[in-house]
């Protein structure tokens, strides 16, 4: 401390004790200190600081403050992407939870609609089975009918046939003549 | 067929009936001895065969063709000739034929008309009413 202040004393050349300034010189004279190699030693250290502080220390202390802003831009982008993470996590929980429900309820409106489908489809095999036995029976009934028909004209043709011949064979003479004298009766008035 | 034809048909047809209103030989025969005197043949064939026809309707339309299954009376014929001359306004002259299909009974055609009442025919009618 006290170096130090007779250090400076000489510096600023202010006028010292020169009492006590010759006895520190005497005294640094004593263990060797030059005062012009001191000072050159002083400024030489002095450059050397300014110059490393200049081109070694405030680009690696530039490089540090990147580094931290690297770091801390890294960091907020961590969180960030957490966060990010977090709400995409929760926003493919929500439309999971959604597609669940949505495939839940088209899940049963395809069983309700397979059922009205399939109750549709059953209907129309009845109304189809009902068409056709109905169309059975009509068809039926007129293959009946026309057999009736076609039985009645020909046991009619051969009732009429048999008749015609045993008139044919049975009337008699005086028979076909009253007969025809009756027709020409019946023609003529 | 051209109309003319017809129309010429229903002249020759109508100067074919004698005072009587029935259709006469000599008329008939005067008409085409004059046609196949005065025309081609060619062109007198279309006309002949609709007069042709004509005149079997005339005649036809003058004949009462009775046919009977057994013994018809003998007034009968006069008498269906006098029935049917009244009936149409024309003389009408019987012509007799036996018809054994008719079993019994008449049948009398005068041109389109038939009248019949034999047992054929009414065998007839009852299968059609049985069927």
């Amino acid at each position: 401390m006290q170096a130090t202040y007779l250090f400076l004393a000489a510096v600023t050349n202010a006028p010292p004790d020169t009492g006590a300034f010759a006895q520190v010189g005497a005294l640094l004279s004593r263990f060797g200190v030059n005062w012009p190699s001191f000072i050159a030693a002083v400024v030489n250290f002095a450059l050397v600081a300014i110059v490393l502080y200049w081109f070694a220390f405030r680009p690696l202390l530039k490089t540090l403050d990147e580094r931290n802003a690297r770091i801390a831009d890294g960091l907020r982008f961590s969180d960030e992407m957490k966060a990010k993470l977090a709400d995409a996590e929760k926003l493919y929980a929500e439309r999971l939870n959604a597609a669940a429900a949505e495939a839940a309820d088209l899940a049963r409106e395809a069983v309700a609609r397979a059922k009205i489908f399939e109750e549709r489809a059953a209907q129309e095999a009845i109304a189809k089975a009902n068409d056709i036995l109905r169309r059975a029976d009509a068809q039926l009934a007129h293959d009946r009918e026309q057999m009736r028909a076609e039985l009645r004209t020909e046991v009619a043709r051969l009732v009429v046939e048999i008749t015609g011949k045993v008139l044919s064979k049975e009337l008699s003479a005086d028979e076909r003549a009253r007969f025809t004298a009756a027709a020409t009766t019946e023609i003529t008035n | 067929m051209p109309a003319d034809i017809h129309a010429e048909v229903r002249r020759l047809v109508a100067l074919s009936r004698d005072a009587t209103g029935a259709v006469s030989d000599e008329r008939v025969r005067a008409i085409l001895d004059t046609l196949t005197a005065t025309r081609k043949p060619a062109a007198v064939r279309p006309l002949l065969k609709v007069f042709h026809a004509a005149v079997r309707r005339e005649i036809a339309k003058g004949e009462a063709r009775i046919e009977h299954a057994g013994a018809l009376p003998p007034t009968a014929p006069a008498h269906f000739a006098a029935h049917f001359s009244k009936r149409y306004g024309r003389p009408v002259r019987p012509v007799v034929s036996e018809n054994a299909a008719l079993i019994a009974g008449v049948r009398v055609r005068v041109g389109d008309d038939v009248f019949d009442a034999s047992i054929r025919n009414a065998l007839d009618r009852l299968a059609a009413g049985l069927a």
